[in-house]
């Protein structure tokens, strides 16, 4: 098959979802001269076509519009989710993730926590993981870069962080779920706090404010929930940026230790876009596969694994608690127990999330017993009563746990990809002891029964370190600006980058890592 | 037979409770899923020696004929009890019956929230701000 080629372009972006669109927007800002084309494997949704719209809605949750691209696949795929299969056989998490204009952020909770000043020094406070190449004072401008570019509900004043800016929206109403469980911790005089949310709880930057609709993660139909195919690509579009869709790069040219461009497969045929930097933001599985499949030899590339431990405690109340509205991740959390208290038997810390009610189906299909007249009495006694305490923990970096190439090669014309993950004791420990805390919790809010969940798979959502920053290139793939060691012109701009990888949900963290990337590179080029 | 050995199936699955409806009463069209699973219908039918069989059990013969196959093909079951189930409980008179509405999530949306929770919230938040620095530098 002949390959056609372009006319070269100063840098190639390979992705299009929250690391990539936070990366080229502030390297289109800072960088104007640069000619950038974004090269993006699925498409653009149409949100009049997403499942909030339909009464049946339920049955997408569970189908075409599930978090899992194994799931979607089965049940014969989503357009605009151009969704390649990951054997996650070997995985105690399921990799959860949408492959389209607006990656994962299409159907994220949005739920934006910061990580701590502690989680960038793991190595030297607690002498695990690695130390960050960098601290948090210097990604905090980035950080307050990256929330002013997504826009965010919540509360300033947190003790549990350093100071950050007003947020120009009041937090996501907590409703009687987020009440009741802020009764609970305050019973037992633990820290919470409303949540930052990359959701409008006002109209805000030109979209309108959450109407508390529930299906936030089949996408959001009103806008009001941030995603970077309104927040980002429009404006970095409107800077001369050329995005393409339906491209599925194959290969990153790499020649005499430098990049020459990048060859992609289109309906058309495939066709090779030179390029002098190749940024690839494909998130922890994506990104390890199209490098591993373009011959990058650095040990550390594809390992260390990080997903989150997490499992859950169910509450179950006498009263109402709202049912299956609101946004589901973004509620109340708890830092009560994040940084290290080495009496527990671990170092490092939980985060503990109230999270709102499923919709009916959701909820029947994670009955112990899914069938039958007892599946009728469990659900009568939960739905629109419970609650559920997410608990997540700090995963630590452990090179067994990896991202590998099958050896065969894969629909999409790439080599087909598998991950290999088990919890680890270190984190059994820690997700024990914050589901202790869990319960806890739950029975100061009043719950009547708790019902505990030491393992949730269907949370794989969070995929990192698989490229990891560092100064060795022994144990790290990039620098602590996202340049590969030992290839000149590659860069790395998501999750992958991830030293370690905190005990929160690390989107406001990409972004700002991603913004702090293309700073970088933004300077190295003026 | 086939059509009343699919209800007697669905209806052995999802049976009514009170108000609940049972699967064979609540509107679905669960003929693609049951052609999809239909390797896990001719196990349940084997173990009951016949669709016929089956049909003719009283209602725990069924539980236990079900189950004696779903537990010889455990992922076979759970796939088809899954997908019967989004099915079943997605359906407007199941989904009124458990007390809330059949609508369409948007355009609509949902209130959340009472008046009284802001400040609620706020009077309790003073105790967590009074705290000053829990995080560690």
């Amino acid at each position: 098959m002949s390959v056609k080629r372009l006319e070269p372009v100063d840098v190639v972006v390979v992705g299009a979802g929250l690391g990539a669109a936070a990366f080229t927007r502030h390297l289109a800002e800072e960088a104007p001269s640069l000619s950038i084309v974004v090269l993006e494997r699925g498409g653009w949704v149409d949100r009049a076509a997403l499942p909030a719209y339909q009464a049946d809605f339920q049955r997408d949750v569970l189908g075409p519009y599930a978090t899992s691209p194994n799931v979607r696949l089965a049940a014969g795929g989503i357009a605009p989710s151009a969704d390649y299969a990951i054997d996650d056989s070997q995985s105690d998490f399921k990799p959860l993730m949408w492959s389209g204009v607006g990656g994962s952020t299409i159907n994220w909770a949005a739920h934006f926590p910061r990580f701590h000043p502690s989680d960038f020094r793991t190595r030297t406070l607690d002498g695990v993981g690695d130390d960050w190449p960098f601290t948090y004072a210097d990604l905090e401008p980035f950080y307050d870069l990256n929330d002013a570019r997504f826009g965010i509900a919540g509360l300033a004043g947190d003790p549990a962080y350093p100071p950050k800016p007003q947020r120009p929206m009041p937090p996501i109403a907590l409703g009687r779920l987020g009440m009741t469980a802020a009764r609970g911790f305050d019973r037992l005089g633990w820290h919470w706090w409303p949540v930052d949310s990359a959701i409008n709880s006002r109209v805000h930057d030109g979209r309108p404010a959450c109407n508390h609709c529930g299906p936030c993660q089949q996408g959001c139909v009103t806008g009001a929930k941030a995603s970077t195919d309104m927040t980002h690509w429009p404006q970095v579009i409107a800077r001369g940026v050329e995005m393409r869709t339906g491209a599925v790069v194959l290969q990153v040219e790499i020649a005499a230790g430098r990049v020459s461009g990048v060859t992609y497969r289109t309906a058309e045929g495939d066709v090779f876009q030179p390029a002098g930097t190749v940024v690839v933001a494909g998130n922890g599985v994506g990104t390890a596969r199209l490098l591993l499949a373009s011959g990058v030899t650095a040990p550390a590339l594809g390992r260390n694994l990080m997903y989150h431990g997490a499992g859950y405690v169910r509450g179950f109340f006498a009263e109402d608690l709202d049912g299956p509205v609101g946004p589901t991740g973004c509620s109340i959390y708890s830092h009560e127990f994040y940084e290290t208290d080495r009496s527990r038997g671990f170092v490092r810390g939980v985060h503990l999330q109230a999270t709102r009610e499923n919709p009916l189906a959701v909820q029947a299909a994670r009955l112990a017993r899914p069938w039958g007249e007892e599946a009728h009495a469990a659900l009568l006694r939960e739905f629109r009563r419970s609650m559920a305490i997410l608990v997540v923990n700090e995963d630590l970096p452990e090179p067994e746990n990896h991202v590998a190439l099958t050896g065969e090669t894969a629909a999409d014309g790439l080599p087909g990809v598998k991950v290999v993950y088990r919890l680890s004791d270190h984190s059994r420990r820690a997700l024990d002891f914050g589901l202790d805390r869990a319960e806890e919790m739950l029975r100061a809010a009043g719950a009547v029964e708790t019902v505990r969940v030491p393992l949730a798979p269907f949370t794989g959502w969070h995929l990192l370190g698989t490229a990891r920053m560092g100064t060795d290139p022994a144990t790290s793939v990039t620098d602590g600006s996202g340049r590969v060691h030992g290839v000149s012109g590659l860069i790395v701009a998501d999750g992958s980058l991830f030293t370690t990888s905190a005990a929160v949900n690390p989107g406001s963290t990409i972004g700002a890592v991603a913004t702090k990337v293309a700073d970088d590179l933004a300077r190295a080029v003026a | 037979m086939k059509a009343s050995f699919d209800d007697a199936v669905l209806d052995t699955l999802f049976p009514g409770l009170g108000a609940i409806p049972p699967a064979s009463r609540a509107g679905l069209d669960a003929t693609a899923v049951l052609t999809r699973h239909g390797a896990m219908l001719t196990a349940i039918a084997a173990a009951a020696g016949g669709e016929d069989a089956f049909v003719a059990a009283d209602p725990g013969t069924r539980t236990v004929l079900v189950e004696t196959a779903g537990t010889a093909e455990p992922a076979a079951f759970q796939a088809l009890v899954l997908a019967v189930s989004a099915l079943y409980h997605a359906s407007a008179p199941v989904v009124e019956a458990y007390g809330w509405v059949a609508r369409a999530p948007q355009p609509r949306g949902f209130a959340v929230g009472a008046p009284a929770d802001v400040a609620e919230a706020a009077q309790l938040l003073e105790k967590v701000r009074a705290r000053r620095q829990i995080w560690r530098a």
